[in-house]
């Protein structure tokens, strides 16, 4: 978006009294042919031929004339805005623009406007500036103290004024400002006085210091404006919101976007619709996701000292990626400051199922794990060939014999990680975490201005789970209770130790008015050592009364690096043509290194040993680099309709390619003929233990390699947009934008032998597809603090690379193993969204939405019969439709009395109704039928697999700017959803609802210090899945209540 | 005679290579466009063939075997076969000749699909061996030092149809419903030191029969020194005879998802560190009641378990509503239970009469458990064994007298016949030839 454009919505005005006249003047603007109320900054100067007094109309405005616009004399609303004195500091913030065009600012100047028209009069002109950046004050507003009279400033910052003769006193204000009061402002007939000032920005509670006058993208009240003029129906999170939500990190922020929730605490899901169907970009630049299997970037990951918003675009506009439904998240980056700004915190946190109590260890690599460095030290070992798996029976391919020699593989066996001990003893200390942000900025020239900021984060946690999980099988025909086929509750206890860390950089260089260059950095590394132990029955593992014990060692690094540079330019010359465009390229890793599994089994004589014919010894090594690139270009042209309405033309290009490596080996361990497994669950494979099955070799165990030819891939996406749309208001209330997108999609995913021994090109995917996404709004606008859109848009989901890709994997022994299946095609979905609006004020909205979107063959994840383990995959679904509603409420309190002045409470609720269809099973003996994975799904229609039907948020704000108090309760909620489709007869099994109360409380200290204290999930509302139509419960686990203390400096 | 017609109308087929494609790693082109060294010379049944001659045994010259195999082909004597990864054969019959190794790498199977048979007829003299490489090398072989074999089908499976175990992607399916299936014949086969993990969490077994039907003709088979189980039967319908597994790490006979054949004369054997079930018969994981029911027949077994020694080693265990005759069979040296009943849906089975041992001894001490899970178990240990005894017609510490249960050196005809019913109990008849010592048979470890 263009940076005057920004500028130029910036119509946030302050008016207590006129809050009704706005109204009622809406109404009589509603004709379209009533234009004459433009006012020109000329014209205005200029009193009307004719007028020559200075008497104070008292009148009604004048319909016809339209040059004068008085207060209206009808009730005011029972808005906030009823009662408020004119006081200074006591008024409340309004919003009144309807669209980003200059003309609907000169409307709102003009709806906004109360001048002396009869009589003499003089004026008062000036232009109101920003003190710090200089840049001018848009929209604010010049209004007599004690009187009617008032305007606003226009996009130059420049007004003009008409009075009676006399001596006043004004007063200049806007919502990102610090009011301004100048006496003694004599006004003479015919005179001219002028006034150029500069205001302060305001630095208030959950404000930033850093807003661009110019910009000011970053309040709340900015956020619903930008949100209101938006072409496409949208939610944003400003910075405020980002502030008062406490906590360093963007997901827990995000919670109260409406109609969506977030996912284990850090994905957002919107209006239900889970991974697939979602996507992530950052100013423009595609976010690859660190995790293979989902497609949704986890939102803990930004620092969000570095994001000045966070937009959830929810209908497709043709100038953004197809490739979502549900949500679009785009990140912002933070404004560079004006001066030298640091920002430093500290933070503290307890949690009442962790912290201070017994959890589950492994050796580890403290130093390295610390920094998030662990998968150094727990990387593939050097001295394991890359030519030829490891093992005694691995053949050489040219002699046709074995390759290695005993002692051969016993060094390779010695150099994996013996360590496969679960410690127990240590209880866990408290989480603790630091963020810094910095920054400098500095103007020059004219409208010249560089700047700097950066932000970084550091994060530990432990968090441990007492899990129970439970696998039902069914007796005759219903879910088995009795006898959970897998069961492991008492004693199963999973600790993972989590440390974060992240930086942001950027620079952002303003060389005039119409340039400007953005370079963006952007790192972050996140890691998660997880100790698990899980006891009890696995009957596919040992039968009866056996114990079972399944324990396992991971470490997982996920990290992302962006890089950006981006640009905007404005050509004056060429009727006001912008271009915008931005490079950008990212790297997302997760390294996923000696992930150690173990099973032993407790026989009837109390004897646990090691079971190494049902998945006890393994160890597994996973390597995921992406590589993603991404460009845009747009230009954007804007032009004045029939009408002389601001119409705007906007095409671009857009190119993408990503690419992808996937490495997997596997181990696992042999046992050597004639020898003993050794008794017990210690560290049975200690180097000791491990030798190279040479004859006679006493040591009981070797390591083989169990690497399959289709464990690895590697996977390449190329997608080339280009896209044309134009936004074209027919008339003042009503306006059509619409366009087309054409997309071009080319995806490949190549598994490969890693060792190069086997073809196994057989089974690589390709799909090339082209689309074109057209998407069409009408936009009504019965008055200004309304809008009422209707959006149509086709968009698409593709199969990530993950789902085509024959990679298999099992979460845990007696588990569900998922398989990609290679033949999956895109989804196409037809999405239409109905949406009406209310800006009552700047800081309050209802909303009302309605939503259908059809999907056309939508991707599911299936479940397949296969004898002894589960397995799942992907598959084609005949159709699903999801239609629903949404419903956002956000007022402020002050009108039940001056007492709640300070408090705000909002909510939303979404509904869903979501149905998929699944289609028959083609006959395998049938020699057309291509099943990889036949799909044994019990339920044939049926939601929409993580679909919730209902979401609601609510929260109650507390605000006090003069104590430097604020505080935050937040609730959310989910109806529950499926998690994993049944097979064979068996039930799906759901996630139940989840209801978390949050509080957050903030306080300043002084001038640079402030306190805030959070406490998390309250409720310690338990994560619960259950299956079949008793609920019974599969996965059970209490995350407990966290509390966190922070204190941040700032200068 | 009907093993002669069938091996002599394999040497009459023209014997067509593997007709692999070109680009194949395979060096299969070289192998075996002749009719083998064998000739058609046979002239009996009962395997005294003349194929050992001319067969270069598990020394000779190796070629590699083309993981993929279309159209009939055939693996002759006169080289060593080395299987170096999965080897499907999409089609046609796969003849093996009497004499042929097949030698296993890490990561080797050899599946047999649906739309394929195999059609591998050893001799007493001259079987077919499927092994481990390290056997040819001269190595230390070990449990899982390839995949094994597996035998694909369209017959009845009670979870439809499936992707086999142990494969990756684009696994063989089978399953279906044409229960006469002929997956092939196996005879004078042995499979060795199999198990390899192919996939996460599955291990392939010795031989694995995935929904094979009744034409499917199967004796004399060992399945010796295997990781997993020896053999398992998943679904299907077909009888097979003098079957012996020794020192299976996990359960000897395994039989799942609507198993419904017979097996005849069976002698299993457990390592004493190591093995789990002689037989282990369940229906089906997710659904106790999925039909078919699996409903296997074994008479004549003899299940010698790990001994006081072992760790997880069970006579039988029969759970998820299996149905299941077990008929003139010795047990004898279960470290744990000779019998574990599982799961009440067992129970009820066992209650109604689908469920019986007759003609069965339980030799020595042995004990008896029942596991319903979380249910409300009516019986207990005293109630099976009365059960078994009373209403399944078993015999309880019966002196089986077998002359050696070493386990690398057996001989298990007991010096006296053990009552059975109507015959003797035991996979040996005690007056007759002791088929378990033949020379096909390997008990060395």
């Amino acid at each position: 978006m263009n940076v005057r454009r920004c500028g130029t919505t910036q119509a946030l005005v302050v008016l207590g009294v006129l809050g009704g006249s706005a109204r009622a003047h809406a109404e009589e603007l509603a004709p379209p042919e009533d234009d004459g109320f433009v006012v020109e900054d000329d014209s205005a100067a200029e009193p009307p031929p004719g007028d020559d007094g200075f008497a104070v109309e008292e009148e009604p405005i004048d319909e016809d004339g339209g040059e004068v616009i008085m207060p209206s004399t009808a009730p005011v609303d029972d808005g906030p805005v009823a009662d408020v004195p004119e006081d200074d500091g006591d008024w409340s913030f309004e919003v009144e623009d309807i669209s980003e065009d200059s003309g609907a600012l000169e409307e709102e100047i003009k709806a906004s406007t109360v001048e002396a028209t009869k009589g003499p009069v003089g004026t008062v002109t000036g232009k109101v500036r920003d003190s710090v950046s200089g840049d001018p004050v848009i929209a604010a507003t010049v209004e007599v103290v004690g009187g009617k009279y008032k305007t606003k400033t226009d996009q130059d910052g420049e007004f003009s004024l008409r009075l009676p003769p006399g001596v006043y006193e004004l007063r200049l204000r806007s919502d990102s400002s610090q009011p301004l009061r100048i006496s003694n402002v004599e006004v003479r007939q015919g005179g001219t006085v002028e006034l150029n000032r500069d205001l302060k920005p305001l630095e208030g509670a959950g404000q930033v210091v850093e807003v661009e006058a110019e910009m000011n993208r970053e309040s709340e009240g900015a956020r619903l404006l930008q949100r209101k003029e938006s072409l496409s129906a949208r939610d944003l999170m400003s910075r405020d919101e980002i502030a008062k939500s406490g906590g360093g990190s963007t997901s827990s922020v995000a919670r109260r976007i409406v109609g969506c929730t977030l996912v284990e605490r850090r994905y957002l899901f919107c209006r239900g619709l889970g991974h697939r169907y979602g996507n992530t970009l950052f100013d423009g630049a595609r976010v690859p996701s660190p995790e293979p299997e989902l497609r949704t970037v986890p939102l803990d990951i930004f620092p969000s000292g570095a994001l000045s918003a966070i937009n959830i675009q929810k209908t497709f506009t043709p100038d953004v990626p197809g490739d979502f439904a549900g949500a679009s998240v785009q990140l912002e980056s933070r404004e560079v400051p004006d001066d030298f700004i640091l920002e430093v915190g500290a933070e503290i946190g307890a949690n009442t199922a962790t912290t201070g109590r017994q959890m589950v260890t492994s050796a580890g690599f403290a130093g390295a794990d610390a920094f998030g460095f662990g998968n150094y030290p727990r990387g593939i070992p050097e001295v394991l060939p890359t030519n030829l798996p490891i093992g005694p029976t691995v053949l050489d391919p040219d002699t046709l014999s074995t390759a290695w020699t005993p002692e051969q593989t016993e060094a390779f066996g010695e150099s994996l990680l013996s360590d496969t001990r679960v410690r127990s003893g240590a209880k866990a200390p408290p989480n603790f975490g630091f963020n810094a942000t910095t920054g400098w900025g500095r103007e020059y020239g004219k409208d010249g201005k560089i700047g700097f900021l950066a932000s970084a984060r550091y994060k530990a946690k432990h968090e441990t789970l007492r899990e129970q999980v439970r696998v039902f099988g069914l007796d005759g025909g219903e879910l088995d209770l009795d006898t959970p086929r897998t069961d492991y509750g008492e004693g199963s206890i999973d600790t993972t130790y989590n440390v974060a860390w992240s930086g942001v950089g950027l620079v952002k260089w303003k060389a005039n008015k119409n340039h400007r260059l953005e370079l963006l950095g952007f790192y972050s590394r996140d890691t998660d050592d997880q100790t698990r132990l899980y006891q009890g029955d696995a009957r596919n593992v040992a039968q009866g009364a056996a114990l079972v014990t399944n324990t396992r060692l991971r470490y997982v690094m996920r990290s992302i690096l962006l890089t950006r540079l981006g640009g905007k330019h404005t050509f004056p010359g060429a009727k006001g043509l912008q271009f915008d465009w931005f490079g950008s390229y990212a790297m997302a890793r997760r390294d996923d290194p000696s992930m150690r599994d173990m099973v032993f089994t407790t026989n009837d004589a109390g004897l646990t040993a090691l079971n190494i014919t049902n998945g006890g010894g393994k160890q597994l090594f996973l390597d995921l680099t992406d590589d993603t690139e991404s460009g845009a270009a747009n230009f954007t042209l804007p032009f004045k309709q029939w009408g002389q309405l601001d119409s705007k033309f906007k095409t671009g290009v857009w190119v993408e390619g990503k690419q992808r490596e996937f490495f997997a080996r596997r181990f696992a361990v042999g046992q050597t003929s004639g020898s003993m497994v050794p008794p017990g669950t210690g560290d049975v494979l200690g180097p000791e233990n491990i030798g190279g099955n040479a004859p006679m070799d006493p040591a009981p165990f070797f390591y083989r390699e169990t690497t399959r030819a289709l464990d690895n891939y590697d996977a390449e996406q190329e997608i080339y947009a280009t896209y044309a749309m134009m936004d074209l208001p027919i008339v003042r209330w009503f306006k059509l934008a619409g366009g087309a997108r054409f997309e071009a999609s080319f995806i490949d995913v190549q598994p490969f032998d890693y060792f190069g021994q086997n073809d196994v090109s057989a089974e690589a995917a390709s799909l090339d597809e082209y689309d074109v996404l057209p998407s069409a709004s009408l936009i009504f606008s019965p008055n200004d603090e309304m809008n009422i859109r209707l959006v149509g848009a086709r968009t698409l989901a593709r199969p990530e690379f993950r789902e085509l890709a024959p990679f298999e994997f099992e979460d845990f022994v007696g588990g569900t193993a998922i398989v990609g299946n290679r033949g999956l095609v895109s989804t196409d979905i037809w999405n239409a969204d109905l949406r009406w609006e209310w800006f009552p004020s700047a800081s309050e909205v209802v909303a009302v939405s309605l939503f259908y979107k059809y999907f056309d063959e939508p991707i599911e994840k299936i479940a397949s019969a296969r004898a002894g383990s589960r397995l799942a995959s992907f598959r084609n679904a005949t159709w699903a439709q999801n239609v629903g509603f949404e419903l956002e409420a956000r007022k402020n309190l002050e009108f039940l009395g001056k007492a709640l002045e300070n408090f705000s409470l909002g909510g939303n609720f979404a509904y869903v109704f979501s149905r998929v269809r699944l289609g028959e099973q083609c006959d395998p003996s049938d020699p057309t039928c291509d099943i990889s994975v036949p799909d044994a799904s019990t339920s044939r229609e049926r939601p929409l697999q993580g679909q919730s039907p209902f979401v609601v948020n609510a929260f109650l704000d507390y605000t006090n700017k003069k104590s430097g108090t604020n505080g935050r309760l937040l609730y959310n909620a989910f109806g529950r959803r499926i998690d994993e489709v049944g097979a064979l007869g068996l039930p799906d099994i759901y996630e139940e609802s989840i209801h978390t109360f949050d509080l957050v409380i903030g306080q300043e200290i002084g001038k640079n210090f402030s306190l805030s204290f959070t406490i998390e999930d309250i409720l310690n509302y338990p994560r619960r899945f259950t299956q079949g139509a008793d609920r019974a419960v599969t996965y059970l686990a209490w995350p407990g209540t966290t509390f966190v203390l922070g204190l941040s400096y700032k200068i | 005679m009907k093993r002669f017609i069938g091996f002599a109308a394999s040497l009459a087929l023209p014997l067509t290579l593997a007709g692999c494609p070109g680009d194949d790693t395979s060096s299969s082109g070289t192998e075996s466009n002749t009719s083998g060294p064998t000739g058609g010379e046979t002239d009996s049944a009962d395997g005294t063939a003349t194929g050992a001659e001319g067969c270069v045994g598990i020394d000779g010259p190796r070629s590699e075997v083309a993981t993929a195999i279309d159209g009939d082909t055939t693996l002759g004597c006169d080289r060593v076969h080395v299987l170096t990864g999965i080897t499907l054969v999409n089609s046609g019959t796969l003849t093996i000749e009497p004499g042929t190794w097949i030698v296993g790498g890490a990561g080797s199977a050899l599946a047999i699909t649906p739309a394929a048979r195999i059609d591998a007829q050893g001799t007493a003299d001259a079987p077919i061996v499927m092994t481990s490489i390290q056997v040819a090398d001269g190595g230390s072989p070990a449990r899982g030092d390839w995949g094994g074999l597996a035998l694909l089908g369209l017959a009845e499976a009670n979870i439809g149809m499936g992707p086999a175990e142990g494969f990756a992607e684009d696994p063989p399916i089978y399953g279906g419903s044409d229960n006469g299936h002929d997956c092939g014949t196996l005879s004078y086969v042995r499979v060795e030191w199999a198990g390899n993990e192919i996939s996460p969490g599955n291990e392939l077994n010795g031989i694995t029969f995935f929904a094979c039907g009744t034409a499917t003709s199967v004796d004399h088979v060992q399945v010796h020194m295997g990781l997993d189980d020896g053999i398992e039967m998943f679904g299907g319908t077909f009888d097979a005879n003098n079957i012996i597994v020794t020192g299976a790490a996990d359960d000897s006979i395994d039989s799942d998802e609507g198993f419904r054949g017979t097996l005849q004369d069976v002698f299993i054997h457990q390592d004493p560190t190591t093995g789990d079930n002689c037989l282990e018969w369940s229906n089906q994981g997710t659904d106790f009641t999925a039909p078919p029911l699996t409903n296997p027949t074994i008479s004549n077994l003899t299940c010698v378990g790990s001994g006081s020694g072992g760790t997880d080693s069970k006579g039988a265990t029969l759970k998820e509503g299996v149905q299941a005759t077990i008929r003139n069979s010795l047990f004898v040296n279960a470290t744990n239970a000779a019998i574990v009943l599982a799961n009440l849906a067992t129970q009820a089975q066992a209650e109604a009469g689908a469920i019986s041992f007759p003609g069965t001894h339980f030799c020595g001490t042995s004990t008896f458990e029942v596991d319903a899970g979380d249910d409300m178990a009516t019986w207990d240990s005293a109630g099976l064994e009365m059960w078994l005894t009373e209403t399944a017609g078993a015999t309880i510490g019966t002196d089986c007298m077998l002359p050696d249960a070493t386990f690398g050196s057996p001989n298990i005809q007991p010096a006296a016949e053990i009552a059975g019913e109507g015959g003797y109990a035991g996979a040996v008849d005690p007056a007759g030839d002791n088929w378990t010592l033949d020379g096909w048979i390997n008990y060395g470890t």
